[in-house]
């Protein structure tokens, strides 16, 4: 997501979505989708080496549940 | 103004029997019937179970059984609280009829605790967003300039406990929604450490980010309610089981050899506050140095890095909640909230991911900046509150918000009024700690609070 996206090519990303948007609010959506396509270049500059983990944790849990 | 304008006086006036649960509560009952037409600050006022909570606080009191400091004070929930029996909506079309079978472990607690449920509050649509006019409901107003926002989304929350309609409230808090109202309202607000209070029972948002939390007039007022909902819940998947400490310990302390940190970069570089808020950190400032306390700079990255790994986390986990309904009920959604949550739908996995992993490395710079400061503070919004009306569709993308910062690393953080700005409207600032050190954020921010004359100011309309 982090390369611009041509209005044609955010109209087919929006159509993969199934979300019953109209014209109008296609339209709107991309006005606003720099926002979020800056957003995602950031989050990969600078970027990290493999063995940067995210932060949510995955704690197995025993037999009890705990 | 009630006589007793805060849960502490209200306590002692209860204990020693000088105004009863009943008066209490038929008192603030009519003040919200004549001040909330202006506010809509509430979305169901539950006058019935009002009166019922507090007759039975009263036989308490009357029986020397009375449970506590919070038995028979007055208090409502933002409306993404699920109560047993009555309605719970999110402030959303699509839960307008909404009657959860089972109240949410903070309500069940509050309730347990002897309190007195005056209602129901208004949030933006499953607390996200705002302010929207295209809900069955309308959005809450600032008491101080009714023609103002409330910030958001525990709108409700923040004009109530200003206006005096209710003595302190539920507020939830995914990117600032406690902090944000605390700030353009004038009260008090923390975001507990994540995982310290149960979200079991409430409307979710973003599932890593989600905190519940209190909000009140005062910094002991705060206290006082987050040691009555704190605490392990196994219902819900996040919450901690420490041992809750004396969250109440540290209040009348001071602040003589804590050590504070000011991020001044977030809020004169990355987002540069006006006048008036930077009045409120200097002094803020200044009256810590003058405790004892020692205050140097801090530097963690840029706002920008947190707005960009939070604001992509949060939209994507509420559109992964929403989904079904977005595609099948699209309509009844408010624009606002359901184009932000749109985007959810446009990012890829690899970029949740990688927000994922910025989170992290953002948790661990926060950690490290903090090996030698026990307290953080800079602002907790830019300005005074903007006009409701008019305010752009995309203005939160534009600038980087302050409190997002700590709902990604999930340590507790706290706005409390600073000052007064134009037009007589309240700024904040924000104040955080290590995780689960939430009772030296709450002596830190108490000390603040009684070395400033804000709390003897409220709306002229209260």
């Amino acid at each position: 997501m982090s390369e611009p996206l041509t209005q044609a090519e955010f109209e087919a990303l929006v159509k993969r979505t199934g979300l019953p948007l109209t014209p109008e609010n296609v339209a709107d959506l991309y006005s606003a989708w720099p926002y979020y396509a800056r957003f995602a270049a950031r989050l990969r500059n600078p970027a990290r080496g493999r063995e940067a983990e995210p932060a949510h944790l995955f704690r197995p849990l025993n037999a009890e549940g705990v | 103004m009630t006589p007793f304008p805060t849960i502490a006086s209200a306590a002692a006036a209860l204990a020693a029997k000088q105004v009863s649960p009943v008066e209490l509560t038929k008192y603030l009952l009519e003040r919200i019937g004549r001040l909330d037409g202006q506010l809509h600050s509430f979305l169901l006022v539950t006058e019935e179970r009002a009166l019922a909570d507090a007759k039975a606080a009263e036989a308490r009191f009357m029986a020397g059984s009375a449970r506590g400091v919070l038995d028979g004070i007055p208090i409502a929930h933002k409306d993404i609280y699920g109560t047993a029996g009555i309605r719970t909506t999110g402030h959303s079309r699509l839960l307008e009829h909404n009657v959860p079978a089972a109240d949410a472990m903070v309500v069940r607690k509050w309730a347990e605790a002897g309190t007195v449920m005056l209602g129901k509050l208004a949030t933006h649509e499953f607390a996200m967003g705002g302010p929207s006019f295209d809900l069955p409901w309308p959005p809450a107003r600032n008491p101080w300039n009714t023609e103002h926002f409330t910030s958001g989304s525990s709108s409700g929350t923040g004009a109530a406990v200003a206006a005096g309609l209710i003595l302190g409230g539920t507020g939830s808090d995914t990117g600032g929604s406690i902090r944000g109202p605390a700030a353009f309202c004038g009260i008090a607000g923390i975001k507990p450490t994540y995982g310290l209070c149960s979200r079991a029972g409430v409307l979710p948002l973003t599932y890593s980010m989600d905190h519940t939390g209190p909000m009140a007039w005062t910094v002991e007022d705060c206290a006082i309610l987050l040691q009555a909902m704190a605490g392990h819940d196994p219902a819900d998947p996040a919450s901690s089981t420490r041992a809750v400490p004396d969250l109440l310990s540290g209040l009348n302390k001071g602040v003589a050899g804590v050590r504070i940190g000011v991020v001044r970069h977030f809020h004169e570089v990355d987002n540069q506050v006006n006048a008036t808020v930077q009045k409120g950190i200097d002094d803020a400032v200044e009256i810590f140095r003058t405790q004892g306390a020692s205050i140097r700079e801090v530097v963690l990255p840029s706002l920008q890095d947190f707005q960009a790994a939070g604001t992509l986390i949060l939209i994507t986990e509420a559109y992964a909640l929403h989904e079904k309904w977005l595609k099948t009920r699209w309509n009844e959604y408010g624009e606002l909230f359901r184009d932000r949550v749109a985007f959810g739908g446009l990012i890829s996995g690899a970029d949740y991911v990688e927000a994922v992993r910025r989170r992290r490395e953002l948790q661990q710079a926060v950690a490290a900046a903090m090996a030698d400061v026990d307290i953080l503070l800079t602002a907790g919004a830019p300005t005074e509150a903007p006009k409701i009306e008019g305010m752009p569709k995309w203005s939160s993308l534009e600038k980087p918000g302050f409190t997002i910062p700590f709902n990604l690393t999930g340590q507790p953080a706290m706005t409390i009024c600073s000052g007064l700005g134009e037009g007589g409207l309240p700024v904040g600032i924000q104040v955080a700690a290590r995780p689960f050190e939430d009772a030296l954020l709450l002596q830190v921010c108490q000390a603040h609070e009684k070395a400033t004359p804000w709390r003897a100011s409220r709306p002229a309309m209260a």
